[in-house]
């Protein structure tokens, strides 16, 4: 089936100069291996980290001799510990992932986001998971960090289809709990779900040690909604369509509109959430690079 | 309301077109796929209220401009005050004129009366309007419809021209009803051309209740009241209350009583010039008047002393009414009041006898001769003035004469047979028949209950005090079987004097004599003799060569092919010489024809009284002036611009985009 998917999302130009730029967690992760991650756990790294005295049972190898020669007395040598970093990417692949602005629908930007992220993250060692979020979840794949998961996470973003309502807030929890270590994860997703139940799910997976990343795709007209004559709006996820009069109703929708950004910004701001609001006419690697930067400058 | 420009109407349903304009747009919409559904959603729950209203109120303010473009286009008319003719042309317009001499009041300054300030203003609303359906038009002096082919004709008819007669508005309003039922006329406009004199509209009479249940159904028929009510408070009206012919000492002398008048309010002291013209000769009298009335009594004027007759007029200056200031009479000798007492008992007829001769006016020869019934056909009759028959009914060939004596105006009037009569009381007479006598107690006399003292032998004098009908006694009265018309009725509902008209004339029946024994009619004597003269006075106006009527009555219209003597206005037909003042001539006959009596009431309808008369019709009363410029109809386009311009300003406000808050931006 992989054979058949094709992986237009990806562009190769855009990969080459990303990967300069290292995926970086905001928090210390719990790997398997050593990566170029930090861990909570003090590791044999080559960054110090602190002095501490010399209990029986610490491995002598780590006796700082030059301390004991000043002091005459035993300090253990403490280094960070680097480690591999759990990249978790949850897609929303709802009815109204289809909108389109320009040349791509959200869920096309969606993927190129999704696999970039997930090949700059295997390039540097750490594992992929992908979460395909409609009413529940769709697909599920958790992290690895083999080659060939990297493909199977790529052949699965390419196929992934927007349709069906959105169930995200409760996905979030569900992914809360079946991500059991501290990992990265990034949602993309128009987010068109009540705030109130955005935010529960963000607190449950900060609770869970995640450092969580949104990508939240607007389309332009979604936010102006400047239109000058009766439109007959077709709801993507399946509800009744709705014939209204833009410049009738257009006051009220923005009052709507800025009310649920309002709400939202306080959702992830109490939340530790990186946000990142996406308009998808925007060249998505110019997304891709403010998000790695600051992250790395964050570090 | 009416339109200059009607076919323009057609363009009415344009006012759908912001509501087609908008359906069209609903159905022109485009279909977006979205996702954003949450926000659609909320919006549409929040623009209900009052968003949904501005945009309603948008709708309808365009609406109302584009209507008012179509009304403004189409030339409105209407009535400022009055909503006039609202709900479109009538198929039929009937116009009631009041062509009475009162109608002829004109503004000094302007030279117009009231009834051509009316016909200028219905002439000038029908060409403005330009009504298609029926004109007619009802006049006083005809009083039969005529159509009317164009507005412009209104001031030209000579069935519009003044006259000095009076006006019978309830019988015009009955030909306009006739009319109407005949003519099946659809939706109808009634105007009523007036000045109000209660004179002219009668608003007692009975006609009015049929009227009323005759209108009332029909809800197409409106009445317009186009009424000038004022009275010029400088006008003065001459009345030449009685002429007599008298001879003293060789010389020939014309006695006339001379009545001026001039409305309430006008109390200042005036000098009036009277010209009296007798046979071509002038002579003029100044009268100094202080009050609003003003009698000049037996003012004498000489004449030929050959002249057994003749005629004249007295005129007063020209003020605010021509056709009150000229006042026609004729003269001649006045014939002998000769009564023919017709008794069972020659004995008891001297009361009649003395009350017929005493003299009422000195001028005049009295006379009377007593005969008895089986004096049959009495040559004294031809000659006699009045007879009183107090004896049992006639038959036969008697009765067949005396009939045909009534009918041609002189009066007869009847007393019942004597109680102590012996003959048969049972005969009768055109249904009347004398029945029993009735007796009451010499202490428990009846009176007379009510009476009429509005007309008739018992009409209140001249100066408007009762004759003293309420004293009388009775103490026997006869019954009478018959209906007529009762003039007196005594306590207990018996009747005492009752009217039958027959012919041209009528015949009084008393039912109780004059004599001590049955009445106090000789006792108190006023009522006797004056009865007695009256009915007199009845009967020698027929036989007498000269004669004074009021223009426009039936009277009046018997003789309108008689020569007259008087010259007659330039705007009149010959043939409607019988509604002018002037004199007549026929033979030795001379009859002089003024306004009647009734025009010289000032008093006019207040607004009850027309409220009353028009209740549960669809009526307007318009009241104006002489000279008032203001139209019954005008153009209101402005009005409409001014609608339109505030509808497109509202409607501009309600679109203006709502201010931005600060968390809007």
């Amino acid at each position: 089936m992989s054979e058949h998917v094709h992986r237009d999302y990806l562009d190769p130009g855009v990969l080459a100069r990303l990967s300069a730029l290292p995926l970086d967690a905001r928090f210390p992760m719990l790997g398997n291996v050593s990566g170029r991650h930090r861990s909570p756990i003090r590791g044999s790294s080559l960054e110090f980290s602190e002095y501490r005295k010399y209990v029986p049972g610490d491995d002598t190898r780590r006796l700082d001799w030059r301390a004991y020669g000043r002091s005459d007395r035993f300090f253990i040598k403490e280094f960070e510990a680097d480690t591999n970093l759990r990249l978790c990417l949850i897609v929303d692949t709802s009815g109204s992932m289809q909108v389109r602005g320009g040349d791509l629908t959200k869920l096309d930007y969606a993927r190129r986001l999704a696999g970039t992220l997930a090949y700059l993250a295997a390039r540097q060692g750490d594992a992929v998971g992908l979460y395909c979020a409609g009413e529940s979840f769709t697909r599920e794949i958790p992290p690895k960090r083999n080659a060939a998961h990297l493909r199977h996470v790529l052949d699965q973003i390419g196929s992934m289809q927007a349709t069906g309502t959105t169930g995200l807030a409760q996905i979030l929890h569900e992914a809360a709990e079946r991500v059991r270590q501290r990992a990265l994860i990034i949602i993309i997703s128009d987010l068109f779900v009540p705030p109130g139940e955005l935010r529960s799910g963000f607190q449950h997976l900060r609770f869970r040690k995640h450092d969580v990343a949104v990508f939240h795709l607007w389309e332009q007209r979604e936010l102006d909604f400047a239109f000058d004559r009766p439109i007959r709006f077709l709801d993507l996820e399946g509800g009744p369509p709705v014939l209204a009069d833009p410049t009738v109703i257009a006051r009220q929708y923005h009052r709507a509109l800025q009310e649920y950004l309002r709400e939202l910004s306080q959702a992830v701001r109490d939340s530790e959430i990186d946000y990142h609001r996406v308009g998808i006419e925007e060249p998505y690697d110019d997304v891709l690079a403010r998000f790695l930067l600051a992250r790395t400058r964050g570090r | 309301m009416t339109f200059l420009q009607p076919i323009l109407l057609i363009a009415l349903p344009l006012v759908a077109l912001p509501i087609l304009i908008h359906l069209i747009n609903r159905q022109r919409h485009r279909t977006v796929v979205w996702g954003a559904m949450m926000f659609l959603l909320d919006a549409k729950r929040l623009t209900r209220g009052m968003a949904r209203l501005r945009h309603w109120l948008i709708m309808a303010m365009r609406m109302l401009a584009i209507g008012a473009l179509v009304f403004a286009v189409a030339r409105p008319l209407a009535s400022g005050t009055l909503g006039l003719t609202l709900g479109g042309a009538p198929d039929t317009t009937i116009i009631l004129l009041d062509r009475s001499a009162s109608m002829q009041e004109q503004n000094v300054q302007l030279g117009e009366s009231k009834r051509a300030a009316a016909l200028g203003k219905l002439a000038q609303l029908f060409q403005s309007v330009r009504r298609t359906g029926r004109v007619v038009l009802i006049d006083s002096g005809g009083n039969r419809a005529t159509a009317i082919e164009s507005p412009e004709a209104l001031l030209q008819l000579p069935d519009t021209a003044a006259t000095d007669g009076a006006a019978d508005v309830p019988a015009l309003l009955q030909t306009a009803y006739q009319y109407c039922a005949a003519n099946q006329t659809g939706r109808t406009d009634i105007w009523i051309c007036s000045d109000l004199r209660v004179s002219d509209w009668l608003p007692d009479d009975g006609r009015w209740a049929a009227l009323r249940e005759a209108f009332g159904p029909q809800e197409a028929v409106r009445f317009y009241l186009l009424s000038y009510p004022d009275i010029a408070p400088s006008n003065v009206s001459v009345t030449v209350e009685a002429v007599r012919l008298v001879t003293l000492d060789q010389t020939t002398q014309l006695l006339l009583d001379v009545t001026l008048r001039r409305p309430a309010g006008s109390g200042e002291r005036l000098a009036v010039p009277l010209e009296f013209v007798i046979n071509g000769a002038r002579s003029v009298a100044t009268i100094e008047m202080n009050e609003l009335e003003y009698r000049l009594q037996g003012h004498s004027l000489t004449v030929d002393a050959q002249a057994r007759s003749g005629w004249g007029y007295v005129e007063l200056p020209a003020d605010a009414n021509l056709h009150d200031n000229r006042y026609y009479f004729a003269f001649g000798d006045a014939p002998e009041r000769h009564t023919v007492i017709v008794t069972d008992d020659i004995r008891q007829a001297e009361p009649w006898r003395i009350a017929a001769t005493a003299p009422v006016d000195p001028a005049i020869q009295y006379s009377a001769e007593v005969s008895s019934p089986a004096e049959r056909n009495s040559p004294a009759w031809d000659k006699a003035s009045l007879i009183v028959w107090q004896a049992p009914l006639p038959e036969g060939e008697v009765a067949r004469q005396l009939q045909q004596y009534v009918e041609q105006g002189r009066p007869v009037v009847f007393f019942p047979p004597s109680p102590s009569s012996t003959e048969s009381v049972s005969s009768s007479w055109n249904g009347f028949r004398w029945g029993v006598w009735t007796t009451r107690p010499d202490d428990e006399p009846l009176q007379v209950q009510s009476w009429r003292g509005d007309s008739d032998l018992l009409q209140h004098t001249l100066s408007g005090a009762p004759l003293p009908v309420g004293k009388l006694l009775v103490y026997q009265y006869c019954t009478l079987e018959g209906a007529g018309q009762p003039l007196a009725t005594l306590a207990g509902g018996a009747c005492l004097l009752q009217r039958c008209a027959m012919g041209r004339g009528a015949c009084y029946f008393c039912t109780t004599l004059p004599g001590t024994g049955q009445s106090s009619l000789l006792r108190d004597g006023v009522v006797f003799y004056v009865m007695l003269h009256r009915a007199l006075a009845i009967g020698a106006a027929t036989q007498s060569d000269v004669d004074q009527w009021g223009a426009g009555t039936s009277e009046a219209r018997e003789i309108s092919d008689w020569p007259m003597l008087s010259p007659l206005p330039p705007d009149a037909l010959s043939s409607d010489r019988a509604l002018f003042a002037g004199v007549l001539q026929k033979g030795e006959r001379l009859v002089a024809l003024n306004r009647p009596a009734s025009e010289d009431r000032l008093d006019v309808l207040t607004d009850q009284q027309v409220g009353q008369m028009f209740q549960g019709l669809s009526y307007r009363q318009m009241k104006e002036e002489i000279g008032s410029t203001s139209a019954l109809a005008s153009e209101v386009w402005r009005a409409f611009v001014v609608c339109m311009a505030l509808a497109l300003v509202t409607e501009a406000v309600l679109c203006l985009p709502p201010r931005q808050t600060e968390a809007d931006r």
